[in-house]
């Protein structure tokens, strides 16, 4: 008989609240020490003077990252300044409501931005980790990382070209699909049929499902044999198929319908992948398109008819535009999402490592990093990663402003 | 980016709540072909949304000595709950289950208590610096995930925190927070600001018009905070399985990815702890879906 051991996860919370509250105590303590002496002539060379002996302290004695030095010997400064010149002894409460949080998420997401930055200049590999640990100091290689990312793979890693093609074909398909089925469903839930409050609560039950659980039952399907795919598939090809004289006809083999070893060819891997995440995304894009349709006022149909226009122009003039302020967002949401999968990608493909030619670059980048143990290829990789998805950033800021302005 | 989509569903959840009654009365009647026609895609695409579903039921009551059979059938023959009493009884599944409740129930209270006293300063002052705050939080919502776990992997590795519920914690509530917090701001926006100033004139003091005031006003929208906190932590896999290692600390996703794994022989298992996790998780996303509506759409999550 197994027993629940009450305390290991109890002390491992207890500890970090004990952290939190010391940092938070600090932060807050900090502030009110800038509030007191802001005004003072000495403020700002004790601050600059502090950042330097903060770096060199951490450098000397922690051994300390060049990336750590630089970011926290420049904060006291920066943050001298801001309190010098911007708040100059006014706005207390605020600043000391917003501190914690907002000082929290500056660290956690500027550090690690700025030290993976970092790391894409340095050669970190498995080899070079102890000594890392042990010194801090990490050998400068220039752009030799990027160079190795952008150049053709090698038997563990695909070439980054094919890997980047094949996002952006996921990207497009999963978004295509979850467009055309969630529209499609949404206008047959907007009819009034029966049931409908019923058909909207199954169909939302793949977003609801917690997604590692609905992943692994849907790989556990494609499985070659005990799968329940190529079992459909086999009924499938049964059905069709017509039996003249010894030669036996399988029309949907021609279309490539047929038994397949999902989890090891590659194209049919991806296909599955597809099939899951479309599966995943559909719900999303139901209730959105479901509300949009909702939103639109039935007397600009009544209107339509009574002037004669057939059911297909009342959806292309009045449905479609009407559906853009909202889908034109959640498309674009759905975009990055989608880019960004690396939950669904890495669970359906060998978990365990091996690129089985159906990854996604975050997926794939994932794997570079714990899998292989390449540190400083996978930063260099994600600053790639990072600037494309700055371009589809742009792209989203661009549209949505366009899909903002005309309806408010 | 999950919370954006978060954010829309619960926005568009909403919307279709408040909109059922105006359907009714306003939407005609629609020819009994057409509904035939769109009774049978919807049953097709309600089998296709419940077909794994089924599946996990099925191999959970299917007996061990048989696990990867290619029977079809719904119920076997010989359906057995033995799966379930393995799980509870010889496996450590509540272990699991306490480890996530105790690092998800953590999270979120961290998430909330940060994101509310954030969300007041940013909602009720103006000050240097709270336009590009709130911009900095927006745009941490564009970074992946994926790109973020190698560095804090090597920074907790370096600071000895690996292995540890701090480092995952603290890397949970910080993720969401930025989108609990502009939730929050949007709902402070529409609490009446009079309200707190009246308590100021009785002799409150700062921190007790927002802590007895508003606070419990937004009681809506701290709880979908929260649940959005939880179910972010509770569902979360990739940090959890570069940071956990000690299998005492580990969380069900972890535990489940693992008989996983083993495909041939506990593939059952899987489908168990899978019912057993899911059952709770699914009835209270759709219970919550109508509650959450309340907090978000009344705040104007525009900002």
């Amino acid at each position: 008989m197994i027993t629940v051991q009450f305390l290991p996860a109890l002390i491992e919370v207890f500890k970090l609240v004990l952290m939190l509250g010391l940092g938070a105590t600090v932060v807050l303590a900090l502030v009110h020490i800038n509030y007191e002496y802001w005004s003072r002539s000495f403020y700002l060379p004790v601050m600059a003077a502090l950042g330097i002996a903060l770096g060199s302290y951490l450098r000397v004695s922690f051994r300390a990252d060049w990336s750590v030095v630089y970011f926290l010997g420049l904060t006291p400064p920066a943050v001298a300044c801001f309190f010098r010149f911007a708040l100059k002894g006014c706005f207390k409460s605020p600043i000391m409501f917003a501190a914690p949080a907002v000082v929290g998420v500056f660290l956690l997401f500027m550090y690690p931005l700025l030290f993976e930055l970092y790391l894409a200049f340095h050669g970190l590999n498995l080899q070079s980790l102890g000594d890392w640990i042990r010194t801090g100091d990490l050998e400068f290689v220039g752009m030799r990382n990027f160079i190795n990312v952008l150049q053709a793979g090698s038997e563990t890693r695909e070439s980054f070209w094919v890997i980047t093609g094949r996002t952006f074909l996921w990207t497009f398909v999963n978004l295509f699909f979850h467009l055309t089925l969630g529209l499609a469903l949404a206008l047959i839930l907007n009819q009034r049929i029966r049931f409908v409050g019923f058909y909207r609560t199954i169909l939302i039950l793949p977003w609801a499902l917690p997604q590692l659980i609905a992943v692994l039952a849907w790989r556990g399907e494609f499985h070659s044999t005990y799968g329940y795919i190529n079992h459909l598939l086999d009924i499938l090809n049964n059905v069709f198929s017509m039996q003249i004289g010894d030669v036996l006809i399988e029309p949907l083999k021609w279309i490539g319908v047929e038994r397949r070893a999902w989890w090891t060819e590659p194209n049919a891997l991806f296909a599955s992948i597809c099939i899951v995440n479309i599966w995943l995304g559909v719900p999303f894009m139901m209730i959105v398109s479901l509300s949009a349709l909702q939103g639109i006022p039935k007397s600009y149909y009544e209107a339509a008819s009574l002037d004669g226009a057939s059911k297909i122009s009342q959806f292309f003039l009045i449905t479609v535009p009407l559906l853009r302020p909202v889908m034109v967002p959640a498309t674009i949401l759905g975009m990055i999402w989608t880019f960004n999968n690396v939950n669904v990608v890495y669970l359906m493909t060998a978990q365990r490592g091996g690129s089985q030619g159906a990854d996604i670059l975050v997926s794939d980048l994932y794997k570079q990093a714990f899998f292989y143990n390449r540190y400083s290829f996978s930063a260099a990789y994600a600053v790639v990663i990072f600037l494309i998805l700055l371009g589809l950033t742009a792209i989203w800021f661009r549209v949505s402003k366009i899909a903002d302005d005309p309806g408010r | 980016m999950a919370a954006m989509v978060f954010l829309v569903t619960v926005y568009v959840l909403g919307q279709l709540s408040y909109k059922a009654y105006l359907r009714m009365s306003s939407i005609s009647k629609v020819s009994p072909i057409r509904a035939i026609l769109s009774h049978a895609v919807l049953c097709i695409a309600v089998v296709i949304a419940v077909f794994p579903v089924s599946r996990i039921l099925t191999i959970s009551i299917r007996p061990g000595n048989r696990l990867l059979s290619s029977d079809l059938s719904m119920i076997p023959d010989d359906a057995t709950l033995d799966n379930y009493f393995v799980i509870f009884s010889q496996k450590p599944f509540l272990q699991w289950i306490y480890n996530s409740l105790v690092i998800t129930v953590t999270t979120s209270l961290i998430g909330v208590m940060l994101s509310a006293t954030a969300a007041y300063a940013f909602s009720r002052y103006r000050f240097p610096g709270r336009k590009s705050g709130l911009m900095f939080l927006m745009m941490t919502q564009m970074i992946p995930a994926a790109m973020l776990i190698l560095p804090i992997y090597l920074i907790l590795t370096q600071m000895n925190l690996l292995n540890t519920y701090a480092g995952m914690v603290i890397a949970y509530s910080v993720t969401t927070l930025p989108f609990s917090i502009w939730v929050l701001k949007g709902y402070f926006d529409s609490v009446p600001r009079s309200l707190e100033e009246s308590a100021r004139i009785d002799g409150c003091s700062e921190l007790g018009a927002f802590y007895r005031v508003l606070l419990p006003l937004s009681t809506p929208s701290l709880a979908i905070v929260f649940l959005f906190n939880f179910t972010q932590a509770w569902n979360e896999y990739i940090i959890a399985s570069t940071v956990i290692r000690s299998p005492e600390l580990r969380t069900w996703p972890l535990g489940l990815f693992e008989f996983q794994g083993n495909f041939n022989s506990e593939w059952g298992l899987f489908a168990a702890g899978s019912v057993v996790i899911s059952v709770p998780v699914v009835l209270l996303f759709l219970y919550s879906s109508k509650y959450m509506v309340s907090g978000l759409t009344v705040g104007g999550v525009k900002g």
